[in-house]
């Protein structure tokens, strides 16, 4: 039952918000485990979304999401001063759309950080209005040399 | 005999332990921290400046979703138990290399401020994991100019050290190194020409295809190999050629791409030389020869990690070096083990399995729950792994899918009495 409701959720999506036009197909990968289902996306004549191809719930959620609006964590790695290392590695605390990753990196090239860092430590707060933040992979402790 | 010992040369450094583990990477952190928590004594002997190993260097996300639920990158997962490591008393020896380790368990090493160390050990566990494959090893023609890496050494030189190595790349085999490569070196404003490989199929995971390559454009030729690269002092341009089914170049299929860099990514060996000093005997898969308790032949060294197998998630490392800690521990405490059977019993990879882990079983227990780990050697769809011992299918498993790069882990339990000398293993399609 909750799998159904879900679904009915889902299509509920109106995919014209998204920059998506009425007939739009792409066909994919599913990459959520190693199945690799072939996916199916076309937009409906109301802008509903249907995909096919799915073997599960999470398939139908990745599907959707892909097709729409891809999203990617970010990761790169940024310059600190001080540290045992002369880079940093960072990640976004959230996916991001991936149409927005290469500017985000331009962003994140223009910082310089101080070592000591602490895994977790928010580095960039807020990255391009988007609600993420850019955060340390690891600790950077101070070069004692 | 050893005739270096603490009273005759006072300026040496010795140590005396019940754990030594060579190796600070993921198989070392968990194989240190498993051995710990049976109270023994334990040393961490690792060559770089910090603990982490390679995972220092895996910037990227995907790691940690079996063994901690949640998705982290290399740095991230190596953190949470260097973390674990900094509260405990575990010893731990930074920039010091191991130049030899002897079958009872003596360790040479050298570290560059303090000189020659030595340890005497009860147990060992090897984890000092893989290398990476060269362009000698393949034996790719052409030139010898600047600008020809493997693609770990890349990784390593930026995601750690800051460098940039060129900015157009070739990239040779699509490993998920080298597909991550791909993406990594994109965002940092390299441009990637091409991944060329020599297989009829994508050898890393679909979502590092799809994620790596797909999302920026980046070609990907397969059933194609470099047949030369060009260039006197830089690499300038290298020569890409179909290959046919016995992987030999085409005739007439060659295409020149231009590039100033050529990454390799063509696989990597487990980094042995030091066990083979101990007498340790090697398997098919590189690695130790090990039994039920990832033991080697030699008693009371252990392996664990990509020393033993090159693994593709490091969530089964850190599983298997946990194993691999516990046992040697129990081994230096000396707790007595299950009666030992009059032959091993082998395994034998046979139909589509490339190589099956451990390669013996030689105690006998009540409730005989073995984790074996294998590979098939081609990927297939809708299959059966048999286990078979007497002409008798005793154990099996369907699977919709098997693929080389994705290692299979099962825990089978093994009624001793009905086997006899061999296990024999099949991945065969399911009826």
């Amino acid at each position: 039952m909750k799998k159904t409701e879900k679904e009915k959720k889902m299509k509920k999506i109106n995919a014209l918000e998204y920059g998506k036009k009425i007939g739009e197909k792409k066909d994919f990968v599913c990459i959520i485990c190693p199945n690799s289902c072939r996916l199916s996306a076309e937009v409906g004549p109301n802008g509903d979304v249907k995909i096919n191809g799915y073997a599960c719930q999470r398939g139908l959620e990745y599907g959707t999401q892909e097709f729409l609006e891809p999203k990617r964590t970010l990761i790169t790695t940024m310059r600190i001063k001080n540290g045992v290392l002369p880079v940093l590695p960072v990640r976004s605390d959230k996916e991001l759309p991936k149409n927005k990753i290469f500017e985000a990196i331009k962003i994140i090239n223009q910082y310089e950080i101080e070592a000591p860092i602490k895994m977790g430590d928010i580095i960039i707060e807020n990255l391009l209005n988007l609600g993420v933040n850019v955060i340390a992979s690891r600790d950077m402790e101070i070069s004692k040399k | 005999m050893n005739s270096v010992t603490e009273n005759s040369e006072p300026k040496l450094n010795y140590y005396e332990t019940d754990v030594a583990i060579i190796g600070g990477g993921p198989a070392g952190l968990a194989a240190a921290l498993s051995a710990y928590k049976e109270n023994v004594k334990v040393i961490i002997i690792e060559r770089d400046f910090e603990l982490g190993g390679i995972l220092q260097q895996c910037i990227h996300n995907g790691f940690g979703l079996r063994y901690f639920k949640q998705e982290l990158t290399g740095p991230e997962y190596a953190q949470k138990f260097i973390n674990e490591i900094k509260k405990t008393n575990i010893k731990v020896l930074l920039n010091t290399m191991v130049i030899d380790l002897t079958a009872d368990k003596k360790i040479t090493a050298l570290n560059s401020e303090i000189g020659l160390i030595k340890i005497k050990a009860k147990s060992v566990v090897l984890c000092m994991g893989c290398r990476e494959r060269t362009r000698g090893a393949i034996n790719v023609p052409g030139t010898r100019p600047a600008g020809i890496y493997s693609a770990g050494m890349v990784q390593r030189l930026i995601n750690m050290e800051g460098y940039i190595p060129g900015k157009r790349v070739v990239i040779l085999g699509s490993g998920d190194i080298g597909l991550i490569m791909a993406r990594r070196l994109t965002l940092e404003g390299i441009q990637v020409v091409c991944v060329a490989e020599i297989l009829p199929y994508c050898a890393g995971l679909v979502r590092n295809r799809v994620q790596c390559l797909e999302d920026y454009n980046i070609p990907l030729l397969l059933s194609h190999t470099i047949t030369a690269i060009r260039g006197k002092n830089r690499v300038e341009e290298v020569v890409i050629s179909q290959v046919d089914d016995r992987w030999l170049p085409i005739k007439g299929t060659e295409k020149v791409f231009k590039c100033d860099t050529v990454l390799f990514s063509v696989g990597l060996i487990p980094e042995n030389e030091i066990s083979l000093k101990a007498g340790v005997i090697l398997d098919r898969t590189n690695g130790p020869a090990v039994n039920e308790y990832l033991e080697t032949n030699i008693s009371g060294i252990f392996a664990s990690g990509n020393v033993l197998q090159v693994h593709d998630l490091v969530d089964w490392v850190t599983i298997e070096s946990e194993k691999a800690g516990k046992n040697a521990a129990e081994y230096a405490k000396g707790i007595e083990r299950p009666s030992k059977l009059m032959t091993p019993i082998k395994t034998i990879p046979n139909k589509n399995v490339g190589y099956i882990l451990p390669q013996r079983i030689e105690y006998v227990d009540k409730e005989k729950l073995v984790q074996f780990s294998m590979r098939p050697r081609f990927p297939d769809k809708n299959v059966v792994v048999q286990f078979i011992s007497k002409n008798n299918v005793f154990y099996s498993k369907k699977l919709s899918h098997v693929i080389p790069s994705e290692m299979i882990n099962l825990t089978v339990n093994l009624d001793i009495a009905k086997l006899s000398d061999s296990i024999e293993v099949n991945i065969v399609p399911s009826e």
